[in-house]
């Protein structure tokens, strides 16, 4: 498959930003494909063969997507969280793909406290992340946002903070929030005290 | 969750995370003050906080990754050279609106297709699914150039797809982002797309998403429309596009108050359509006026930041005219837009041929403009370079329809997928070229060269090469129940370019007149010069019951064969053309036509075969007095029955400006020419017929036998040679070639030619036979045997069938038996036999001239 043309995905994002759903639409494909390639990638490089450098794959990513010597930095950070709530909806999609695999077939809850990573198996759960920080955004948008930059996006607190014009410190602040809210907000139901 | 306990919250739990831990429960009952709740909800988020290693510390979107590495094989990119159904995936060309798209080979039909995959996430979307499905079922339900055909749509392994036509080329969306087009580009993708409406218009189909992303330009310059995915049968249902393309909400409203989204998509609706109400095909109009004027500024002519601004642009604000916005745009076709823009649908076009029609006007008004007029309009705009630029590209974007000088008509396909129909599509191909050859400025291929490419796959252009051609015209036919369709297009060849793609649906009863339609259409299209008559000519058309007609092409088809078995056939279904329809003239001509082969091929009697060849013919000519073909052959009967020189001659004429173009009427007349020992005369008429059907080697060795007669040894050879080399299995040409050997003295090269005639005939017997004698007694020797063998065989023959008595005396006359050559070309004198006209100037007959019954038989036929 061709690259993915960072200019193009520029472009794109530029469409999406400015309302265009087809854009959207596109981009997740987009995104995805080259998700796909890349991962694929990297773990042929693997000689483990299952452990996979997710850092150095999701920074590659961006690089691909954004076209990032052509675009100001002030377009830039624009462009992460685009790219941040693009991944959202990617992650949504594929959850919900997974979810409609599972629907009438053995559906093995898995608490997710006590899973380090996502999984397959998991795949369902990533739609109560959203939800949940649905709720978020409901009380605090901006710690909302800062799940999405950094768990769905991937992006460092450096580049969050960036981003979202604020501290690296109110980042980590929120982070740490965020998380322990999230991880609450999850286990509620799942034998959790609270 | 209030946001001002969500702050105090927030502020414990910082406060207390700066604690040692062993403090934290201290401090949080003081600073809580007797709110259990307050406290127990930081201490539970405290809790969670702990917890070291969770899945939220790295990014989801590498925990997909992760899992898209270990994907099973179907959600990978599928892999070259992978077979899916009965497609092997080549390369992955694109992403449409849906899924993956994949150039692959139809391994059963060995054809290229694009492969539209869908996403195995969308496959699992029920939704998603319905969309694609309904795209797959639309799009099939239309067939013409310039809509992207669907082939299929199927799922295998697990993944849904649907196969349509593979095309080579670009979106117009991702044309228009390189830059604005030229009014000359414009018009011919715009005109396509008329034609595409026009079509699915008229199935009752409105595409409803008429854009630029859904518009492919292919490299050859046909334009294609992309995606009639949310088109719906008319009439069928309230307009809730609005709605739809939200997604699942429904209302307008709803849609109105979704800010920020679908502005892309929206920019092309009708103003109908942003209020949510019935569409009709003048939705579409609209829709490729707003296209029309974005590809001619680039700009879209209605925006906004949300969706409702755009709305409110569709449905309130007047945009500036074309020629404002882009000075070089021509008046006319500015015109076209605003009226294309028009919000109220009755004021709008009301169909697409309409726009059509106007923007071809626009290009001949233009194309025909004189230098001086432009000057003078030029001099009231400043960029005086600039128009006269537009006006140079614009004259030749028009894409060189007027340099079109010959053209050939490439077997038309037969659609209905029913071998036994092949006759009726070849029968269609067959009528638009003798239609064509009506026009004397246009060289049109002869039938003979064009069916040597049925079910070619060669390129359009290396055809146009072969023949010398300018432009090819390509179609489909089909006939189903009373009704026949006709898609034809006009490419040009050099560029590939297509100037031109019409569809056409008529009775079955109107054949004749659609033929004569589509003649007209290209000859139009063309620009092809030609005078009033010959316009008359192409314009008007003879009429015949369907049923007659139809048995006459069966005919036809049987007759083109042109062998005894064959011709028996051609009769049977001729002779009931005529009890169908006493009054269709092809019919009569068809019988009259398996006449003259009867005559020609010497197995009927000249007295029986030509007087009811000329009682056929003449009853055609009667009811269609601009029947070519049937003057030319009122012309072999004056020339080889009546010996009627002066009047073979008016109807070989005739028949020539008749149908200026049609090759056999050229041959025909150097036959004619060349027993009138006219041989410059003959040898151009014959050359024309070539230039005219360069692939027919029939022709090629009527040139051989032109040379031949006028005693050409070297010419006719290397035409005869010319022949063998195209068609080994021309035996003919062998017998040419031996005769022009004979001549030279090369008695040895000749015995050569004839076994190899032999040979190629397949009787072996008869070659064993030649070169044993040619072995024993030299050529001389052999060559009497040859003679010999056949006399006997043609002999015995004669006992059952008629033969010919020039067979006879031609033997005789070879076997230097005098006497005996001289009572057969009496008798042949006597029942006018074919080819005695021959007499004079045929060396075969060399050592009878001296005689004077020669010069008496001579004279008596008339020979000059």
């Amino acid at each position: 498959m061709d690259p993915v043309s960072a200019h193009e995905v520029t472009q794109l994002l530029q469409a999406w930003g400015a309302g265009d759903e087809e854009a959207l639409k596109r981009l997740m494909e987009l995104v995805y494909a080259e998700l796909h390639r890349l991962a694929a990638h990297y773990m042929a490089a693997e000689p483990s063969g299952h452990v996979l450098q997710t850092t150095a794959l999701v920074n590659e990513v961006y690089v691909r997507l954004v076209d990032v010597k052509h675009v100001g930095w002030q377009d830039r950070a624009h462009f992460f969280a685009l790219c941040a709530q693009l991944m959202r909806r990617i992650l949504i999609d594929f959850a919900r793909s997974r979810n409609y695999q599972k629907r009438g077939g053995r559906f093995v809850h898995v608490e997710l406290h006590e899973a380090a990573t996502l999984s397959l198996e998991t795949g369902p759960e990533i739609l109560a992340v959203d939800e949940a920080l649905k709720r978020l955004e409901a009380v605090d948008p901006r710690k909302s946002k800062v799940v999405e930059l950094r768990f769905f996006g991937g992006l460092t607190v450096e580049e969050t903070a960036q981003v979202l014009q604020v501290s690296v410190e109110t980042v980590m602040r929120d982070w740490r929030l965020s998380k322990a809210w999230l991880l609450r907000e999850l286990s509620v139901g799942a034998g959790d005290g609270s | 969750m209030e946001a001002e306990r969500w702050q105090r919250i927030e502020k414990l739990y910082h406060s207390s995370l700066e604690l040692p831990p062993e403090h934290r429960a201290e401090f949080l009952s003081g600073a809580c003050s007797g709110d259990e709740g307050l406290r127990r909800e930081v201490e539970s988020l405290l809790r969670h906080g702990e917890r070291a290693g969770s899945f939220l510390e790295s990014p989801a979107v590498a925990v997909l990754a992760q899992e898209l590495a270990k994907a099973p094989a179907a959600e990978q990119p599928l892999a070259e050279g992978r077979t899916l159904s009965h497609y092997r995936i080549r390369a992955p060309v694109g992403r449409g609106g849906m899924g993956i798209v994949y150039k692959a080979e139809d391994l059963k039909l060995r054809r290229l297709v694009a492969l539209k995959l869908l996403p195995e996430t969308f496959s699992r979307n029920p939704q998603a699914l319905r969309r694609f499905e309904r795209e797959a079922q639309a799009a099939s339900a239309l067939n013409h150039p310039n809509i992207c055909t669907v082939y299929e749509i199927d799922e295998a392994e697990g993944l849904h797809f649907i196969a349509i036509e593979f095309l080579d080329g670009e979106t117009l969306r991702d044309r228009i982002t390189r830059g604005r087009l030229s009014p000359a580009e414009v018009v011919p993708i715009v005109t396509q797309i008329c034609r595409a409406l026009e079509a699915a218009h008229a199935a009752g189909i409105i595409h409803r998403d008429i854009k630029p992303a859904n518009i492919f330009l292919t490299r050859s310059g046909v334009v294609k429309v992309l995606d009639f995915g949310v088109a719906k049968r008319m009439g069928l249902e309230l307009e809730a596009r609005a709605g739809e393309i939200l997604g699942e909400e429904t209302t307008v409203d709803r849609a109105l108050t979704t800010t920020g989204a679908m502005v892309g998509t929206v920019a092309y609706m009708s103003p109908e359509q942003t209020r949510g109400e019935t569409v009709d095909s003048r939705t579409d109009l609209f829709s490729l006026g707003t296209v029309l004027y974005e590809m001619v500024t680039a700009t879209r002519p209605f925006s906004g930041s949300s969706v409702r601004e755009v709305f409110r642009a569709i449905q309130s604000v007047t945009p500036a005219p074309l020629d404002q916005v882009a000075p070089d745009t021509p008046r006319a076709l500015s015109r076209i837009v605003t009226r294309a823009l028009e919000k109220e649908r009755r004021v709008r076009y009301q169909k697409a041929e309409e726009l059509r029609l106007d923007l071809e006007a626009v290009t001949s008004k233009l194309g025909q403009r004189t230098v001086p007029r432009w000057m003078m309009a030029a001099l009231t705009i400043v960029f005086l370079a600039g128009i006269g630029f537009g006006v140079w590209k614009w004259k030749r974007g028009i894409p060189g329809a007027s340099l079109i000088r010959s053209l050939a008509v490439l077997p038309l396909e037969n659609m209905t997928g029913d071998p036994a129909q092949e006759y009726f599509a070849d029968g269609m191909t067959n009528a638009l070229i003798t239609n064509l050859t009506k026009v004397g400025s246009l060289r049109v291929i002869s039938r003979g060269s064009a069916m040597t490419y049925k079910g070619s796959k060669k390129p359009v252009g290396e055809i146009a090469r072969d023949l010398k051609v300018d432009a090819v015209v390509e179609g489909m036919v089909q006939r189903s129940g009373n009704r026949v369709r006709i898609s034809a297009e006009l490419v040009e060849a050099q560029k590939g370019a297509n100037l031109w793609a019409q569809d056409y649906d008529r009775d079955l009863q109107d054949i004749l007149r659609l033929q004569s339609e589509v003649a007209w259409d290209i000859v139009k299209q063309v620009q092809a010069q030609l005078t009033p008559a010959q316009k008359q000519r192409v314009t008007s058309f003879s009429h015949c019951a369907p049923n007659a007609y139809d048995l006459f092409q069966q005919g036809l088809n049987y007759w083109f064969k042109a062998d005894p078995e064959n011709n028996e056939i051609s009769k049977q279904y001729f002779d009931q053309a005529v009890a169908a329809d006493p009054d269709c003239a092809e019919a009569y001509f068809g019988v009259g036509a398996y006449y003259a082969i009867a005559a020609d091929q010497g197995i009927m009697p000249p007295g029986i075969a030509w007087p009811a060849d000329r009682k056929a013919t003449q009853r055609a000519v009667e009811l269609d007095p601009n029947h070519g073909p049937a003057y030319m052959g009122l012309a072999a009967i004056n020339l080889f029955y009546d010996w009627n020189w002066p009047e073979a001659e008016k109807k070989f004429k005739k028949a020539i400006e008749l149908n200026p173009g049609y090759s056999d009427n050229h041959n025909e007349y150097g036959v004619f020419l060349r027993t009138m020992g006219r041989f410059d005369e003959a040898i151009t008429a014959v050359r024309r017929a070539q230039d005219l059907d360069p692939l027919q080697v029939s022709f090629v060795t009527s040139l051989g036998w032109t040379y031949y007669f006028a005693r050409h040894w070297e010419d006719a050879l290397a035409q005869f040679r010319e022949a063998l080399k195209r068609d080994p299995q021309y035996l003919s040409a062998y017998e040419g070639m031996a005769k022009c050997y004979l001549q030279k003295g090369m008695e040895k090269e000749a015995v050569e030619e004839l076994a190899a005639e032999l040979r190629a005939a397949g009787a072996e017997e008869d070659v064993a036979v030649l070169e044993r004698a040619y072995r024993a007694s030299g050529p001389e020797a052999a060559l009497k045997a040859l003679y010999t063998a056949r006399l006997g065989e043609y002999q015995a023959a004669a006992q059952t069938t008629y033969v010919s008595p020039m067979i006879f005396a031609n033997l005789n006359a070879l076997l230097n038996v005098k006497d005996e050559a001289f009572r057969w070309l009496e008798k042949a004198y006597q029942e006018h036999a074919s080819k005695i006209t021959d007499l004079k100037i045929d060396p075969d007959f060399d050592n009878l001239r001296d005689d004077s019954r020669f010069a008496s038989l001579v004279n008596r036929i008339g020979l000059p």
